[in-house]
């Protein structure tokens, strides 16, 4: 099979996608300017590869319908769960255009059949595993069931043991290097306003003295590209203002909490060590935020006695996904501290770096939870 | 702890949203006491709380949760101390359209000093959509210098799911684990 030229778009067919996942590809396509690509959905012309999406409800069952639909047809699995026996080119969630388009052109180029993955090995990403949360007030406290360390993907065998219970989770870690979350936090970070560019057309400019960020494109269009990494990315000090008008104008906070949420989904920050007492600066103004569940108490807990992630998933009996959220969002607007150093993680991983307060008589935390669930059903 | 203990304490200068916010969430309608504005406040309001407001959450036939608003005058602070007896919590409300909103901040940080030794603070700024400054950030500043790190949000009094916003980080300042 001849690889198109850019003048003629290699069309792709996908299965296993919902609108919101088709519109990712879309915009990646977009912006990719070495070959042409477009979805079989949106131009009616015969597939030259296909994308499959296994992580739907129906699971690998989506393979099986397009292998019997699609015999002959290379096709890309994506997926956040590799498999070890994946019947063809697998690439892990979540999408990353240096990868997607590489494996699209070696399967154009050598289509072949169906490869196990064994020839193909995926790099897993870097992630940590966590117990799951207490369930129950009988359970042994927190810091007797904690591990002295977190494995970690990629660690030497004897470093990374299995799981000792099949109910801790892994955590995926998020890098922000690439991503619209990091292009944002850094400009944050500036004293000066900023252009910034994604794909080599203007994206936004920011001024962090202001706490005001100008769009040039539109939210969803930023929230497509919140998941895609390895994108190409550009700032520089803002001397004029750009010629035309911004699509929206907003506060550079309410960008930044969102862009995070966007962008990490339950991933832990590069960055944060799930040992290390963490602590707010200050509470994120959550009236005025998109909402995520569980910020209040978690902003309660961390606002008031440093933990760490791994303490807080026990302590406030969460999963562990809107804790990474919270964590990228507030570190995002400059919140969040890590308290205490490294080679400290493993005690202070089994109890908050300053006494918590002494626990409430029962009859007053019965008091605080019941008008609690009286306001929240207000 | 006496039933008549559960007391939260809604304060702030005249025109803050004290009213409002308590009406949002009492089961009764709220007891105010409302007369012709002093020379003090006659610019700002035509009426104001000369006392205090009132409400109510019932939580079961024998449990309640008093709402009280302090008044926003100096010459009624005689009455905080004797609210602020075994309250829950204080809910500061500022008007940032006032002119100094942080002289108002320190004000009543002084006047309920003796209840926030024990009980929590939580702040809510009003009227942001007409002074966008001082920002929550400020006031944090001004907080972290006097050791507190109180829950601070932009508010507005008339949407109940900020008041809401507002208690609810009060009940998570005290216990993070609270389950409702």
């Amino acid at each position: 099979m001849s690889v198109s030229t850019p003048a003629e778009p290699i069309t792709v067919l996908t299965a296993g996608m919902d609108e919101r996942k088709l519109a990712l590809f879309r915009m990646a396509f977009r912006l990719h300017t070495l070959h042409r690509y477009c979805l079989a959905s949106d131009h009616p012309a015969t597939p030259q590869v296909a994308i499959v999406d296994v992580d739907s409800a129906s699971g690998w069952q989506v393979w099986q319908q397009y292998r019997e639909q699609h015999p002959a047809l290379p096709a890309l699995i994506v997926t956040a769960y590799p498999s070890d026996h994946a019947p063809s080119l697998q690439m892990v969630k979540p999408v990353r255009m240096e990868k997607l388009f590489p494996l699209l052109r070696q399967l154009l180029a050598a289509p072949g059949h169906d490869t196990p993955l064994a020839a193909n090995p995926v790099p897993a990403a870097p992630a940590v595993t966590l117990p799951p949360p207490a369930s129950d007030q009988t359970a042994p406290p927190p810091a007797q069931r904690l591990p002295p360390s977190l494995p970690m993907h990629g660690d030497s065998p004897a470093a990374n043991p299995a799981p000792r219970s099949s109910q801790r989770r892994t955590l995926q870690r998020f890098h922000p290097a690439g991503t619209i979350y990091g292009l944002l936090v850094a400009a944050a970070r500036q004293k000066q306003p900023q252009q910034l560019h994604c794909e080599q057309r203007l994206f936004a400019t920011v001024d962090p003295v202001q706490g005001q960020v100008a769009l040039y494109t539109t939210l969803s269009s930023v929230q497509q590209l919140c998941e895609l990494n390895g994108l190409r990315l550009g700032t520089e000090t803002l001397a004029t203002q750009p010629v035309g008008e911004p699509a929206l104008r907003l506060p550079l906070s309410t960008l930044l909490w969102q862009v995070a949420l966007w962008s990490c989904r339950g991933r832990l920050l590069a960055g944060i060590d799930p040992d290390t007492p963490l602590r707010l600066r200050q509470w994120p103004n959550l009236t005025r935020l998109a909402p995520l569940p569980g910020a209040l108490r978690i902003a309660g807990l961390w606002s008031r006695t440093p933990t760490s992630l791994r303490v807080a998933v026990s302590l406030l009996k969460m999963e562990p996904g809107p804790l990474c959220n919270f964590i990228a969002a507030s570190h995002a607007l400059g919140l969040l501290e890590q308290v205490g150093k490294a080679n400290e993680a493993a005690s202070a991983a089994t109890r908050p770096a300053t006494p918590a307060p002494a626990p409430l008589p029962p009859a007053r935390q019965s008091l605080l939870s019941r008008l609690l669930g009286r306001i929240k059903n207000l | 702890m006496r039933p008549s203990d559960n007391k939260i304490l809604f304060a702030g200068p005249v025109g803050a949203g004290k009213t409002t916010a308590i009406a949002s969430l009492s089961d009764i309608p709220p007891v105010t006491t409302d007369a012709t504005a002093s020379d003090m406040t006659l610019d700002r309001k035509g009426h104001t709380t000369v006392a205090l407001d009132y409400g109510v959450l019932m939580l079961d036939d024998d449990t309640k949760v008093h709402l009280y608003g302090t008044p926003g005058q100096e010459r009624f602070d005689f009455m905080w101390d004797i609210l602020s007896q075994g309250g829950i919590g204080l809910i500061l409300l500022l008007d940032n359209t006032r002119p100094h909103p942080i002289r108002d901040l320190q004000f009543f940080l002084k006047a309920f000093d003796r209840l926030l030794q024990d009980a929590p603070l939580v702040v809510g700024i009003t009227k942001t959509d007409l002074a966008a400054t001082p920002t929550t950030t400020h006031y944090a500043d001004i907080l972290e210098t006097l050791g507190l790190r109180p829950p601070i949000f932009e508010v507005d009094a008339r949407n109940r799911e900020d008041i809401k916003t507002l208690v609810c980080a009060l009940l998570y300042s005290i216990d993070p684990g609270l389950e409702g």
